[in-house]
């Protein structure tokens, strides 16, 4: 045994063993007899390893497995350009309709009470919630991290946040509520949101400059209960089970009170 | 088998010829490549049926992208990112799941399971590509790979199985060299430890 110098880590001798190290023991295994056990030890594990790791073989049909997988997939890429070719198509039809009968309600219901309620129309370069301008209960936006935003789905929508001041105000949130969801195609989204919608709770609707969708939804606290169970019936998810839910106790004391969804819908960049 | 330049044909060429279209070229990709993918898979999962599915979805995966390989870094070392993200994934839903482990003990090594050499764990034992069947020593490498953590074992399964160096491991799974060096060192430690209790080193 060496004992002239201290003898390296187990870390530092398998790095050098793999010639990946920037120290060189060579002289120390040399005379290190402990030092040349491990090593010992280290080329017998190296090379049951290497054995053992080359030595299972795939079934015989998992090439052909593999070969039919990819072509599906490949075969669905047209599929896929049809399908939202008709819905790009159903989309502007149906955007066309509901622009029209949404303006109609906005201007018969802004000459109720809901005139007051000005939406910001401030162009913004990073997506964002839109605000309540005039509530007095009024949640700033925040903007979309860029971790979260390279986390959003490519396809559909999913809930992706609420506002994290809002997140702060629970008591709040059970009055109103704040949503994001992403989208590669918004118009889709809005779509399905206006299917299972009844348009007539829209107000503050918008485009933004950047794309996105910006909608407030005013519902009793029951209705919302009922709609929000009907759109996770019908697998969309309208409120995250992380996030907190519109309170069914708070609903079933005040059923009639009215609750204010605040949603947008962002593009997926 | 995965040199990546059979019949004088680089993967590269392959894929250029892929992205101009010729889509039949990707089964000379799947041929070259896929056993080692498999083994890749096995190695972190130690399932065949996980493997198996984990390599079909890498390369349908592969094929849907391969189009935006820019050919910064060679091919395989991409697919194995591409695989090894697959396999960790099917470990993490395996453990979600509840699975108590991502490999029976009882299960047969794929490729083996005609063979009528018996042995004590998994099962039966021989190597039917070299024809000759594990020694003690390796078949208690096999036994305690099992027991060791998986992220020591992709790290072994990368080094041992293609040779790569500490970097390209890094490049691979996403991580720092200091940290293939670290669990590499780790992982070997582990298994020697479990070896020499069983007088096997």
């Amino acid at each position: 045994m060496s004992l002239d110098k201290k003898c390296p880590e187990f870390e530092e001798l398998s790095s050098w063993y793999d010639k990946q190290s920037e120290q060189d023991y060579t002289e120390h295994v040399n005379s290190c007899d402990d030092c040349q056990s491990v090593i010992e030890d280290l080329k017998k594990i190296d090379s049951g390893l290497s054995n053992v790791l080359s030595s299972p073989i795939p079934s015989e049909g998992l090439k052909e497995k593999i070969l039919s997988t990819s072509k599906e997939e490949s075969s669905k890429e047209p599929i896929r350009f049809m399908s939202h070719l008709l819905k790009l198509v159903a989309i502007l039809t149906t955007a066309f309709v509901l622009n029209y009968l949404v303006n109609k309600q906005d201007d018969i219901t802004n000459s109720d009470n809901l005139a007051e309620q000005k939406v910001s129309t401030d162009s913004k370069s990073v997506p964002v919630m839109s605000s309540i301008s005039n509530s007095p209960d009024k949640i700033e936006s925040a903007p979309i991290s860029e971790s979260l935003k390279s986390e959003m789905p490519t396809k559909g929508f999913q809930l992706v946040g609420i506002n994290a001041q809002a997140e702060t105000q629970v008591e709040h949130l059970k009055d109103q509520v704040k949503h994001v969801w992403v989208s590669e195609d918004v118009n889709w989204a809005v779509e399905l949101l206006s299917k299972n919608l009844h348009t007539l709770h829209f107000s503050d609707k918008h485009f933004d400059n950047a794309g996105s969708f910006h909608v407030k939804i005013q519902l009793s606290q029951k209705e919302l209960i009922e709609k929000v169970n009907l759109l996770s019936s019908k697998g969309l998810s309208l409120v995250s089970p992380d996030l907190p839910q519109p309170d069914s106790t708070l609903a079933s004391k005040t059923p009639d009170k009215l609750v204010t969804y605040e949603i947008s819908i962002i593009k997926k960049q | 088998m995965s040199s990546g330049n059979d019949n004088g044909v680089s993967d590269n060429e392959i894929i250029e010829d892929f992205k101009k279209g010729n889509l039949e070229v990707f089964s000379q990709l799947v041929e070259r490549h896929y056993v080692k993918a498999y083994q890749i898979a096995y190695g972190i999962l130690r399932s065949n049926e996980d493997a198996e599915e984990v390599v079909q979805d890498s390369f349908a995966k592969i094929h849907r992208v391969l189009n935006d390989f820019r050919g910064d870094s060679r091919f395989t070392t991409w697919m194995y990112r591409i695989v090894t993200n697959y396999a960790k994934n099917r470990y993490r839903w395996n453990k979600r799941r509840g699975s108590k482990q991502n490999f029976s003990i009882d299960a047969p090594v794929p490729g083996k399971e005609d063979s009528n050499l018996s042995f004590d764990l998994p099962g039966k034992e021989m190597n039917p590509q070299r024809g000759t069947s594990f020694n003690e020593l390796e078949k208690g490498v096999y036994k305690h790979l099992d027991a060791i953590s998986p992220l020591y074992r992709e790290v072994l399964v990368l080094r041992n199985l293609e040779g790569y160096s500490y970097e390209v491991i890094a490049t691979i799974l996403d991580c720092k060299i200091g940290t293939v060096k670290s669990r590499i060192a780790r992982g070997r430690e582990e298994l020697r430890k479990r070896l020499r209790n069983e007088d096997l080193i």
